[in-house]
Formats: C-alpha cells, structure tokens, sequence
C-alpha cells in the first residue's frame, strides 16, 4: 500500500497567497477605505477573506466565482479594464461577496450583482456594478 | 446643498476633472451626461444605495460559517489530489 506521507496541503499546485489589494474607487458604503489584504479562507483557493488594513476597517468574505459560478461572466468594461491594469479579462481573480443572513450557512449568498474584480498583476481591484438586473444581489451558495 | 440652474446644452463642472452636461430636458426627466476621470464611478443614486447595503450586510459575516461554505462549491471535473486522498481513506 503506498504511504499517505504527503500532507494535502502539499497537493495543491499553488496555495493561494495573501495579496495586499488597492481599491482605487473604494467600496460602495465604505469610503475612504483603499488598501485591503486578500486571505485565504481555505486551502483549495474557494474562500477568502477580503480585509482592510484600517483597525476598525471592514471585513468581507468572499468567495472564488470562477469555482461556486463557472457560468458567471460579469461585464468589465474597457475603462475599467484599463484602471486595474488587467490586460484580459481571463486572467482576473472574480470574487462574490458573501452574507450569512442569521448565521445560517444554510442562507448564504452570494452578490452576483457586484463582484470585486482583482488584476493579478497589478493587485488593483474594484467592485464593479453589473448593469444585468437578472444578475442576483444575493445568490443562494447552497445547491 | 448647493443647487444650480442650468439649462440644455450647459455644463457643470465640479472639482478639476469632472463635468456634467445637461444633455436633453422632456417632460419632468432630465437626460445628463458625464465627463469623469475612468476612477470616478457614476452611478444612480439608488443603485449605488442597493450596493452599499448589500455590502453592509456582507460586512457582518463571522468566521463560524466558513467550513460549511466551501462544501457548497460545485464539484469540478478536473481530478484534485484531495480526491485520490479520498480513495486512499
């Protein structure tokens, strides 16, 4: 039988790291708050944690879109594109913001309205408003 | 609040980098048009209101729910370790 020596955070090919993230145009409802850090939430890149570096700064928990909504295609303009610095849309990290009504993992969801686009390149990000009203403000995690 | 009246075809500036023209007027609707810098965001008031609260809300989440969270992920087609990991148990 093959030993099971290697860990399984080993296995993944490239543990997400914390990012320090810069918000050019702060987050609606938090103003003045710029600078963020991104952290994992989990070791397989799902969730995170998008934190401001202010003390009594906000802290959101976000998750990959890519991974919970493959089929999601925000919009992003080429103004907004040229902000960031993202040079193709692919290559960006898409992030859904997440709210736990009552606690309930069971009630989370998932803002597909506004996901928070971050250049990898760059680490600029910005919380991009969808005109697709269809586009759920709050989107049941759970299948 | 500062108000201003202008009338079709006139400008507003506000600050160095922004003006707003007033583009059309019909009937109780005024139909305007923004020169911004592209870091600017305009938006309807009530959109950018909907945000802000959805974000509100977002911002209350506590890290108890984050384990339950990641089971939710659709199962992805490509085959992970974890899985083989998984065979192995």
């Amino acid at each position: 039988m093959a030993a099971l020596t290697a860990p399984a955070a080993a296995s993944t090919a490239t543990a997400p790291s914390v990012q320090v993230l810069y918000f050019a145009e702060p987050i609606p409802g938090f103003p003045g708050r710029r600078d963020y850090v991104l952290v994992p939430g989990d070791t397989a890149g799902l969730l995170f944690w998008l934190q401001s570096v202010a003390p009594d700064g906000p802290r959101f928990l976000a998750v990959s879109a890519r991974d919970f909504f493959p089929d999601y295609r925000p919009v992003v303009s080429l103004a907004v594109r040229a902000e960031l610095g993202l040079d193709d849309v692919d290559q960006a990290q898409i992030l859904c913001l997440v709210t736990v009504p009552d606690g309930d993992p069971d009630e989370a969801t998932a803002n597909l309205r506004a996901p928070v686009v971050v250049a990898p390149s760059t680490h600029c990000a910005r919380q991009v408003v969808q005109s697709d009203l269809d586009l759920p403000l709050r989107r049941r995690l759970r299948r | 609040m500062l108000t201003l009246t202008r009338s079709v075809g006139e400008t507003i500036r506000i600050g160095d980098d922004i003006e707003v023209h007033v583009v059309e007027v019909r009937g109780g609707t005024v139909r305007l048009g923004f020169k911004a810098p592209r870091e600017v965001t305009i938006h309807r008031e009530e959109v950018y209101r909907q945000i802000a609260e959805a974000n509100a809300l977002a911002a209350q989440v506590t890290a108890d729910s984050l384990g339950a969270l990641a089971a939710f992920a659709p199962v992805s087609a490509e085959p992970e370790a974890e899985r083989v990991h998984d065979a192995q148990a």
